[in-house]
């Protein structure tokens, strides 16, 4: 079954970059809007730390190392699963029909169908340069990079689910595209340490959008900063909204009305 | 115009998404920047103050003079054959494009205003008064003719569909870029003077960055004069640059469709 779902995403992920290819004005354009997004933030940090010496107890370093996971897990959600972003016309134009007559999971198939080339690409950068700022932080351990890794995962799980959701409500209603646009802003918060915020928004960042455990979390293990409990609290959340988002989506194809029949 | 206020109102959630997206960000900045001055009374010449008004009267500049992708709709009408029934019309595309931009953006003024209104009500002790009154007047007419730079840059970026059918990342590309140098981000003066510098003699820091900087006094009414007088010059070269692409761009126009 693994095996199966393995081939079918590397032959999705091999006709999807086929076809980025094909458009080398568009795999430009989007690359280079990708890099110089990045480059602006970046100079922003620079900037702020041109005239001060730390952000919320934080340091130059520390504050760049947030913002370099976010970077790196906002990345992978649009990688793995960009195909939400065109979900909305698949269902509106009734081919959403052929996917659910094909022999193989919907949901994995909507959202595997345009894994992205560039964001792989882009990727690479980022993760050289988290490399980096990690050697200049210094204080990294085994134990620190191992749980990063692990909680990066748990992230992913809840993107997935955040993308679960969004998938259901676009199939409840054709309409709801702008969910993920939501996730998407919200993903901004993440770009800085958790601690700029009040604990309210804190606290609604961390369990109803979660994206302080999709980022802040990992970032913090990283730097040790984190409270070992918290990996527990991230896996059992992850879980847990995984969980639910799929009793959501299988709630919502009861709710489809093929657009084309 | 009506028929933008129709397919708006048509598109509720998309609309109310879309506004709630903008709420957050300016949030986001609002955030971020009280944090930042927790640790520092001033951040290269601005106050906590200044940079608050540049946040919340900066996002009703963004509010009012973008076009919400008059790019793509251009784009999407030359790469699927709309427009060969335009041109059928006695009706200039250009102007009809103008005019349905502005039905468009009046309704983006109008809940742009009412979500500034409400920031400025929350934040009010934080946000700054006009300079001077002949500087509202100054910032009106920089706002009306940055709205026009940038629906220009639109229509010129769009007109690319006539040459390739791979429009999608060059508008996001352009996007961004635009946002990033008008000043949407952050206050463009954050980054080297060099950069600032450059930056004037480009038409993108006219649509947000300037005008703010004349709201907050930080540039005299004089260099407000000469801003509009470099807005002014570029309309008229980015009008000349539409019509050279566009009566280009007609003659290879192969009307896809009909």
């Amino acid at each position: 079954m693994i095996k199966k779902y393995l081939k079918l995403w590397k032959l999705l992920a091999i006709l999807s970059a086929g076809s980025i290819l094909s458009n080398r004005i568009d795999f430009v354009s989007y690359l280079f809007g990708k890099f110089i997004r990045f480059g602006f933030f970046f100079a922003f940090i620079l900037a702020i730390f041109a005239h001060s010496n730390s952000l919320a107890g934080y340091g130059k370093y520390e504050v760049i190392f947030f913002f370099l996971t976010f970077n790196i897990v906002d990345t992978l959600g649009q990688l793995f699963f960009r195909g939400i972003y065109d979900f909305r016309n698949e269902v509106r134009l009734g081919n959403f029909d052929y996917t659910i007559s094909k022999p193989v999971n919907a949901l994995f198939f909507s959202l595997s169908r345009a894994v992205d080339l560039i964001d792989f690409i882009f990727l690479i950068p980022i993760v050289l340069i988290a490399i980096y700022v990690g050697f200049q932080i210094g204080h990294a351990t085994i134990y620190n990079i191992f749980a990063y890794i692990i909680l990066l995962f748990f992230g992913l799980f809840v993107i997935l689910g955040i993308h679960i959701i969004s998938a259901a409500l676009i199939v409840w209603k054709t309409e709801a595209e702008n969910a993920i646009w939501l996730y998407r802003e919200s993903m901004t918060i993440g770009r800085f340490p958790p601690e700029i915020f009040s604990p309210k928004i804190k606290f609604l960042f961390t369990y109803f959008m979660p994206i302080i455990i999709i980022i802040s979390i990992p970032a913090k293990a990283f730097l040790n900063m984190l409270n070992p409990v918290w990996i527990l609290i991230s896996f059992l959340y992850a879980s847990l909204f995984l969980g639910f988002s799929v009793l959501i989506w299988r709630r919502g194809l009861r709710h489809y009305s093929s657009a084309s029949s | 115009m009506k028929m933008a206020w129709i397919r708006a109102f048509e598109y509720k959630a998309t609309v109310y998404g879309f506004r709630l997206g903008n709420i957050v960000e300016i949030l986001f900045q609002v955030v971020i920047w009280t944090a930042i001055y927790k640790s520092t009374a001033m951040v290269n010449g601005y106050t906590y103050n200044d940079m608050m008004t540049y946040v919340i009267i900066g996002w009703l500049f963004i509010s009012v003079t973008q076009n919400y992708g008059m790019d793509d709709v251009i784009g999407r009408d030359i790469r699927q054959g709309t427009l060969s029934a335009y041109l059928l019309k006695p009706l200039s595309y250009l102007r009809y494009s103008v005019l349905y931009s502005l039905g468009r953006v009046s309704l983006a003024t109008f809940s742009g205003v009412v979500i500034q209104g409400f920031f400025i009500l929350i934040f009010y002790k934080h946000v700054l008064p006009p300079s001077s009154v002949l500087n509202i007047f100054l910032i009106l007419v920089m706002v009306f003719l940055g709205y026009f730079i940038r629906l220009f840059l639109s229509i010129a970026i769009g007109a690319i569909a006539f040459w390739t059918t791979e429009t999608d990342g060059l508008f996001s590309f352009a996007s961004t870029l635009i946002k990033f140098l008008s000043g949407g981000f952050f206050p463009l003066n954050l980054l080297p003077n060099s950069l600032v510098s450059l930056s004037s003699f480009f038409p993108f820091a006219y649509i947000i960055f300037f005008p703010t900087q004349l709201y907050l006094g930080k540039i005299s009414t004089n260099q407000g004069l000469i801003g509009i007088g470099v807005e002014v010059l570029w309309l008229i070269g980015l009008y000349g640059i539409i019509k050279f692409v566009w009566k280009k761009g007609i003659k290879i126009y192969e009307g896809v469709g009909i």
